[in-house]
């Protein structure tokens, strides 16, 4: 449906959890074609996610991680490997890192760090 | 019924893949899972999970074949292959075959080469191009830039081509590519 809705050029869809209520077989095909979309030029899209395939395809690239204390702003952190750990020889999933809470080699508690001491803040 | 999907593509990143799926797709085969290195390039990565994918091939019977993409990168073909034909004989998987489902293709010296040459052809512009300079940093001569919106249509465009009556100046690996996919399509058809 996404995919062959009308797509004027410069338009944006907002996708709340996509993968809901989705078959485990249809997640995949779902992402990568928003994505072909996004990155060939045919709209943008953003979308909310905390399915383990959508973090594993999407979030290295392209994902931005929201969080926030009890009592303070939200704060948006690019996702960016910032672990040397993380090379291309390591097999940890993305998502299993999350799901542990390991999320320093992900770079974002370095980031919260730095804009706490007021220097550089999301790298882009 | 549930999606099943025959073809495992194992490829270093988002550009490899749209460029295979559009290959892939056009032949038919569209259930295809799409295993990238979503934390960029790297070949160590596709090595080591192209090896992964031919083992489940050989535990679970509704995969039929896996294809890798690697760029070359300047490390010789020669390298490359035997890297994961040593992978695949260490843990008893036969040799790579694209007819029987294993299939590598190694664009040389990356996936910009045989881009910038089928984007020509497709558009009647006939560039010459080499398959030692590395056009992923430099733009071939006088042509505009590859662009993410350039790799699926030239996967697409390679499937129109006849790996047999290739044109003159076609990259030796991408002619070899091709006569590969036809022989995994092939495979995993059957």
């Amino acid at each position: 449906m996404i995919g062959k809705a009308a797509s004027p050029l410069n338009s944006c869809r907002i996708l709340d959890e996509p993968s809901n209520f989705l078959g485990l077989p249809e997640i995949q095909p779902l992402l990568v074609r928003l994505q072909d979309a996004a990155l060939e030029g045919r709209f943008q899209v953003i979308l909310t996610a905390h399915h383990p395939i959508a973090v594993d395809l999407l979030a290295a690239g392209h994902g931005i991680w929201l969080e926030r204390e009890p009592t303070g702003p939200a704060r948006a952190h690019r996702v960016r490997i910032a672990d040397s750990s993380m090379d291309d020889k390591s097999t940890i999933r993305m998502s299993d890192l999350i799901a542990r809470g390991w999320v320093s080699a992900l770079g974002i508690h370095q980031q919260v760090a730095n804009q706490e001491t007021g220097s550089t803040a999301i790298a882009q | 019924m549930a999606r099943v999907c025959n073809i495992v593509l194992v490829c270093e990143g988002w550009r490899d893949s749209a460029f295979a799926r559009g290959f892939l797709e056009t032949s038919g085969n569209r259930k295809v899972h799409d295993r990238r290195n979503s934390r960029g390039s790297g070949h160590g990565w596709v090595k080591s999970q192209f090896v992964e994918e031919v083992a489940r091939l050989t535990q679970f019977s509704e995969g039929r074949g896996v294809l890798g993409l690697i760029d070359e990168d300047g490390q010789g073909v020669t390298v490359r292959e035997s890297e994961i034909a040593g992978a695949l004989k260490e843990r008893s998987l036969g040799s790579l075959s694209a007819s029987e489902g294993r299939c590598l293709l190694l664009p040389t010296r990356n996936l910009e080469t045989w881009l910038y040459w089928l984007k020509s052809h497709r558009n009647g512009t006939h560039l010459s191009i080499d398959e030692a300079t590395d056009f992923k940093r430099q733009p071939a001569n006088g042509v505009a830039r590859i662009d993410n919106q350039d790799c699926r249509p030239a996967g697409e465009y390679l499937h129109t081509l006849d790996h047999t009556q290739l044109p003159e100046g076609c990259p030796s690996m991408l002619r070899k590519g091709l006569a590969q996919l036809r022989d995994f399509v092939k495979a995993v058809s059957h």
